[in-house]
């Protein structure tokens, strides 16, 4: 999957900021987190309770549901202990996987904070998998924390690191109720969607 | 001295000029199964069908949007890459778009009126996150990795598309070929550069074991490769492939190990067997089949 700005006004001026940078601007990183915000119907912390793959109708394509439960509402109408279904192409049943790329995966047990679009009932992730954070408790304090990318000790790979400037994403583990606090106002000010 | 100092200098000059065009051996990154064997195609030759019928924006003719996709399956191909055995047989056709599915018929599409998985009667299944210019979903045995069929969706519906080589007033619109090319990376089994941090578990590696780099950390040489995920207005990049692509389309498809045909043949990695040469001709007929039909459709447009 190739992501990349929309045709719409918000995402052409990001696109048109993008551009006036240098060359080598992080470009998947288009949405930023009030971008994120006005885009989702439901942001909300979840446990995910199930992911289940199955093949449509006629069975020729694989679609995967994953049921979530609301533990946090920031956004939406998802009131605590109800149910979210995220429907997302691709997964594997019995001997065949079909694969697209930039899906968001998911595995049960885990707990994530989500930015969803669409009917509670048949929801996707926003902006691929920027719509998925994973949550993890802090050592000492016990707080929940946002995860930092784990880039595993890579420092990496090949050749020069890219020379843009702050990266959109954020490099260090975040508590989430800072998070909280941040999205919440994002939705409440004018063309979040509250 | 003053001799000697200055062999140094440019002694020293030249290493250093050496080091600073050598770069680390290129390096790719391929979809795997669970049980991490990567996903490739079982033959020689990928027939592909093109439906430009739904392509319906005045900034390309269809000549260009034909074109855009050949020139694309031809970049994946043995004809450009000495190194690789493997063929995208791309052909056009003006019947009726259909329904990508998991039928052994790998398609390429144009969807201008929904951006989403659709089912047989037209419905909408699981949507496509609208920031995606194309969808490309690879249908593998999970054990082996052996891709049974591929389907690439381009997205009409958000995006406005343009040869912008041959348009210079259009560089504010996607290239065609640019998203065509990279997609059809993924078609033969190929994954993404770099990865999202945020919500990818667990952080994927390339061929040599390396882990992959998160897009926002990604090296200009990264950035500069077909595969990697993301493209601007105007963005032609990815028509060439970079060093880590080739490597990544000779690595999996090596000109000197073809697959076998059915039952084995000890021979077939250095000589052409008959199949091979069956493949070959019908190669030929194929492209000959192919141009005629391109100008016939040519010739009805005007």
């Amino acid at each position: 999957m190739l992501p990349a700005r929309r045709l719409s006004a918000p995402l052409a001026l990001i696109a048109i900021l993008l551009i006036a940078r240098a060359a080598s601007a992080s470009l998947i990183l288009a949405l930023d987190l009030p971008n994120m915000v006005a885009r989702a119907d439901q942001i909300a912390v979840v446990d995910v309770v199930s992911v289940k793959a199955a093949w449509n109708q006629q069975h020729q394509r694989i679609i995967t549901t994953i049921d979530l439960v609301v533990v946090d509402s920031w956004k939406g109408t998802a009131a605590p202990a109800t149910h979210l279904l995220v429907v997302q192409p691709g997964g594997t049943v019995d001997d065949i996987t079909m694969t697209i790329a930039g899906m968001t995966r998911f595995d049960p047990g885990e707990r994530a904070l989500v930015f969803l679009r669409g009917r509670p009932d048949k929801a996707s992730v926003v902006g691929m998998a920027q719509g998925k954070r994973v949550l993890h408790r802090e050592g000492g304090t016990k707080r929940w924390m946002v995860s930092a990318p784990d880039r595993a000790g890579a420092d990496f790979v090949r050749a020069t690191p890219a020379a843009s400037a702050a990266p959109v994403f954020e490099t260090r583990d975040r508590p989430l109720a800072d998070l909280r606090a941040e999205v919440r106002a994002l939705a409440a000010a004018p063309g979040g969607r509250p | 001295m003053t001799r000697s100092r200055g062999t140094a200098v440019l002694a020293a000059t030249a290493v250093a000029a050496v080091l600073s065009l050598a770069r680390p051996a290129a390096a790719y990154v391929r979809y795997k199964t669970d049980t991490g064997n990567g996903f490739f195609w079982g033959q020689i030759s990928v027939p592909i069908t093109a439906y430009p019928n739904d392509f319906v924006q005045p900034t390309m003719t269809p000549d260009q949007v034909d074109a855009a996709a050949l020139d694309a399956a031809s970049t994946w191909s043995a004809g450009e890459n000495a190194c690789t055995y493997l063929n995208l047989m791309l052909s056009v056709s003006t019947d009726p778009t259909p329904v990508p599915a998991y039928d052994h018929h790998n398609t390429l599409v144009f969807r201008s009126t929904s951006w989403c998985q659709l089912a047989a009667d037209g419905t909408c299944e699981a949507d496509y996150d609208t920031m995606a210019l194309a969808v490309t979903s690879d249908t593998a045995n999970k054990k082996t990795g052996q891709i049974y069929d591929s389907d690439i969706e381009i997205n009409t519906l958000d995006y406005v598309w343009a040869d912008v080589t041959a348009d210079a007033g259009l560089t504010g619109d996607m290239d065609l070929q640019n998203a065509i090319t990279h997609e059809m990376g993924h078609l033969i089994g190929l994954d993404h550069t770099c990865y999202n941090p945020l919500g990818s578990l667990p952080q994927p590696t390339d061929n040599d074991g390396q882990p992959v780099p998160a897009c926002d950390q990604a090296s200009l040489a990264v950035q500069a490769t077909t595969m990697y995920p993301s493209a601007m207005m105007g963005d032609t990049q990815k028509r060439t492939l970079a060093p880590d692509d080739q490597a990544g389309l000779c690595g999996i498809y090596p000109v000197d190990h073809p697959p076998q045909p059915a039952g084995g043949c000890a021979s077939c990695a250095t000589v052409p067997t008959p199949m091979d040469g069956i493949e070959l001709v019908g190669l030929g007929v194929f492209a000959a089949l192919l141009a005629g039909a391109r100008r016939a459709r040519r010739a009805s447009r005007r």
